[in-house]
């Protein structure tokens, strides 16, 4: 029996290998359909702003704001010799934001007006820009904590000496050389306010802790990806199903069928001859879109490779039982043409294939997909166990089985 | 006494209102090239399908080797090669992936598979293009194929469901030989089907002539066409002379006389499939002449309407073999 099965499985992939358009929609379209998808509606990764960054200083606080600005992560710069260039630009809406330090600013930010880092933005992106706003403040911070220091040191020396009851003079006399002091004071201050300034952000008075529901495991925000992948393979996967019943209609019509059936050979041996083939078809499917995303996309399989491999076997066996049962229900081919392609279609648009957020609540546990996406989601994005895949392995088996014992019970072969 | 390989009892099969197998009882000697022989839509693949396990009769019953083919079919299965009438192959697949595959689900493999696959290819002299596809053959040759997959198993007893239809000459022969051959050499029971009656006369040991449902004749080739004496003499007259019709079968070299009546003729003219026995455009009746001796028969039939004076509007001699024991049997042709 198992002799049999391996020859129908066989004869089964190479009757299937003439199908070229077939397997190009099963095994390429998912990929690029993620592709797009991602593209248009997700992202890759952390988001980065590109903005125009314009340095007219020529002291050390404009290059310091520089070298701050270029750390910032999700910031890209371009770097633009002129503000009036800068301006140009953002107002084309070549970017959203321009960063521009005024000439001067570097003496500026130690006069009691202070110095100025301008923003320009482009007004039909402002709200967007605000958040440029604010990564530019966050980096520039601890400069301008800097400059405060010195300022202040500056100041209290110039115009506060009368205070402690004794003049600049005082001090010469008494051979205190003013500017060092100053300078010295300002170190320290700037030393003590600076680890005080770093005490406060790594232990703040106003805690905020952040802790993972109770009973969850910790893990990250699912991407759009960590749907679109598992999402488009499933649903392309289940094409299969019109390739199945397109084979069976041949086999009935041109007497291949009866001529297997003359044979000593059951009826389950052959469906699970039928079966088989397109399951193995489907997991390799799964597989390789999978690979392809994480070289692509840079997806994350998780951590438990037995679960994901569990569930492959299990969404691939769900595809065959599935296939076979409407390759056996098909009377024509024009049914054999429509009904597998329809029954896909319809199946992925309730389940939430197509895309996570367009899904029938009641509808779609009925199908294979609904429970194949979650159960990958479970394992690769938020790095369950195979615990957490347990429900979803019997859905997809008894979908399979289920599938495949109406289908032994309605074959008709004569 | 040689055993039966096939013993087939009161075979009935019914679609719906149409009975397709009508009471059918043959059996098939061991070693035996047993013929069925019947026009269009007589029945014999519907009997091929029953006695090769495809769907059970409607009643009646069958034993091949002695194993009742309903209750037993999985050890029938193992003894029977079947070769069906439609080109049961997988185009895409090579002649000799076909062959393979139907030899792994009888369960051969390894170094006994090969060879028998090998061996049938041989039989049907395809080795050469065993490794194309199945879809760039000649029709003879898929037809070749078709056979060589029947034999995989080699079976005690194959059925062959008309296996030259659609086939040239040299194709044809070849698949004449190889049946001839599997017999003589092998020792191989083969039940054929055919609406070739040369094929039967040519191969079969026996012929049983169906036609709709039925079994009408069996016997040896020999014996059915010597049942027919010497041959028919169908006369083309201008009315149905009944005086004239008496005289004819009265004459010594003449068995019987009979008028294709009208009612033979439209029954057999609503059935498209069929051609009506050759009636002349301007006769008004067929008289058909069952000779015992054809020269005799016709010297004596010919002298009679000179002497009668009955006019004679056309004449034709129809040679002595299975057509025109068919043709006596049902007054149609065997041929489309
Ligand atoms: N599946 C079916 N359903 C209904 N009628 C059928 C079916 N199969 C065959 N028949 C009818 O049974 C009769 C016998 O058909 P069968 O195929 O056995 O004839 P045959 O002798 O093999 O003819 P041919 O020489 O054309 O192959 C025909 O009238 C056919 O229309
Ligand atoms: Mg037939």
């Amino acid at each position: 029996m198992f002799r049999q099965i391996w020859a129908m499985t066989r004869k089964e992939i190479k009757l299937a290998a003439e199908y070229r358009g077939q397997w190009l929609l099963v095994f390429l379209t998912p990929i690029i359909f993620i592709a797009v998808m991602g593209a248009t509606f997700g992202n890759t990764g952390a988001p980065t702003v590109a903005i125009y960054l314009v340095n007219e200083d020529e002291g050390r606080l404009g290059r310091q704001v520089v070298n701050a600005l270029r750390d910032e992560p999700t910031l890209a710069f371009e770097m633009l010799p002129s503000r009036v260039e800068a301006d140009r630009l953002v107002g084309e809406g070549q970017r959203m934001a321009a960063v521009v330090i005024p000439a001067g600013f570097s003496q500026a930010v130690l006069t009691d007006a202070g110095g100025r880092v301008e923003v320009i933005v482009d007004p039909a992106r402002e709200q967007t820009a605000g958040i440029v706003l604010g990564q530019v403040q966050a980096a520039t911070a601890p400069l301008l904590i800097d400059a405060e220091v010195e300022r202040g040191v500056r100041n209290a020396f110039n115009t506060a000496p009368d205070a402690f009851g004794f003049t600049a003079a005082d001090l010469q006399e008494a051979g205190i050389d003013l500017p060092a002091v100053t300078k010295f004071l300002a170190a320290a201050i700037k030393g003590v306010v600076s680890s005080q300034v770093q005490d406060a952000i790594d232990n703040p008075l106003v805690r905020i802790d952040v802790q993972p529901a109770t009973d969850a495991a910790p893990r990250q925000a699912p991407t759009l990806f960590d749907y679109l992948v598992p999402g488009y393979s499933v649903f392309f996967a289940f094409f299969l199903m019109g390739l199945m019943a397109e084979t069976v209609f041949q086999e009935r019509i041109s007497g291949t069928l009866r001529r297997v059936f003359s044979l000593p050979i059951g009826r389950i041996p052959f469906l699970l001859g039928k079966l088989l083939p397109y399951s193995l078809i489907a997991m390799l499917q799964i597989v390789l879109v999978f690979a392809a995303s994480t070289l692509l996309f840079d997806y994350d399989l998780g951590e438990a490779p037995l679960a994901l491999g569990l569930l492959i076997v299990a969404t691939g066996l769900s595809v065959g039982g599935l296939g076979i049962l409407v390759s056996v229900l098909v009377r024509s081919e024009g049914q054999a043409n429509s009904i597998p392609a329809l029954l896909t279609l319809t199946m992925a648009a309730v389940s939430g294939a197509l895309f996570p957020s367009i899904q029938a609540p009641g509808l779609s546990q009925l199908t294979p997909h609904y429970w194949a996406i979650q159960g990958f989601l479970n394992v690769t994005a938020l790095h369950g166990d195979l615990s957490s895949i347990l429900p979803n392995l019997s859905a997809l088996l008894a979908i399979a089985f289920g599938a495949f014992g109406v289908a032994v019970w309605r074959f008709k072969h004569a | 006494m040689p055993g039966y390989i096939l013993e087939a009892n009161h075979l009935v099969k019914q679609y719906g209102a149409l009975t397709a197998v009508n009471d059918v009882s043959f059996a098939v000697e061991e070693g035996e090239i047993f013929g069925l022989l019947g026009p269009n839509g007589a029945g014999k693949s519907t009997a091929i399908a029953i006695l090769s396990g495809l769907f059970p009769p409607t009643s009646g019953g069958a034993a091949i080797g002695g194993l009742d083919v309903v209750h037993n079919l999985a050890k029938v299965k193992q003894i029977i090669g079947v070769v069906p009438q439609d080109l049961a192959l997988y185009p895409t697949l090579s002649g000799r992936e076909n062959v393979r595959f139907f030899g792994e689900l009888y369960g051969l493999r390894g170094k006994g598979l090969q060879t028998r696959v090998d061996e049938v290819l041989g039989y049907v002299g395809m080795q050469e293009r065993a490794n194309d596809r199945v879809q760039t053959y000649s029709g003879g040759m898929k037809r070749r194929i078709n056979l060589a997959a029947g034999l995989v198993n080699h079976p005690r007893l194959l059925f062959l469901d008309e296996p030259t239809v659609g086939v040239d000459p040299q194709s044809r022969n070849h698949i004449f030989e190889s049946v001839a051959r599997l017999n003589r050499e092998q020792g191989m029971s083969i039940l054929y089907t055919t609406h070739y009656m040369e094929e039967a006369e040519r191969l079969c040991h026996r012929v049983g002539i169906i036609d709709r449902g039925k079994l009408i004749a069996l016997d040896t080739p020999r014996r059915l066409i010597a049942a027919l004496g010497g041959g028919i003499i169908q006369l083309g007259l201008a009315t149905m002379d009944e005086a004239a019709r008496a005289a004819i079968e009265a004459l010594p070299a003449v068995r019987s006389a009979t008028f294709a009546t009208e009612s033979t003729m439209k029954s057999a003219a609503s059935r498209p499939a069929e051609v009506v026995m050759p009636v002349q455009a301007n006769s008004k009746a067929v008289l058909k002449i069952e000779a015992s001796h054809n020269n005799d028969a016709l010297l004596q039939v010919l002298h009679y309407c000179n002497e009668a004076d009955v006019e004679i509007l056309s004449l034709d001699l129809l040679e002595p073999n299975l057509e025109t024991v068919f043709l006596n049997l049902t007054g149609k042709s065997l041929r489309d």
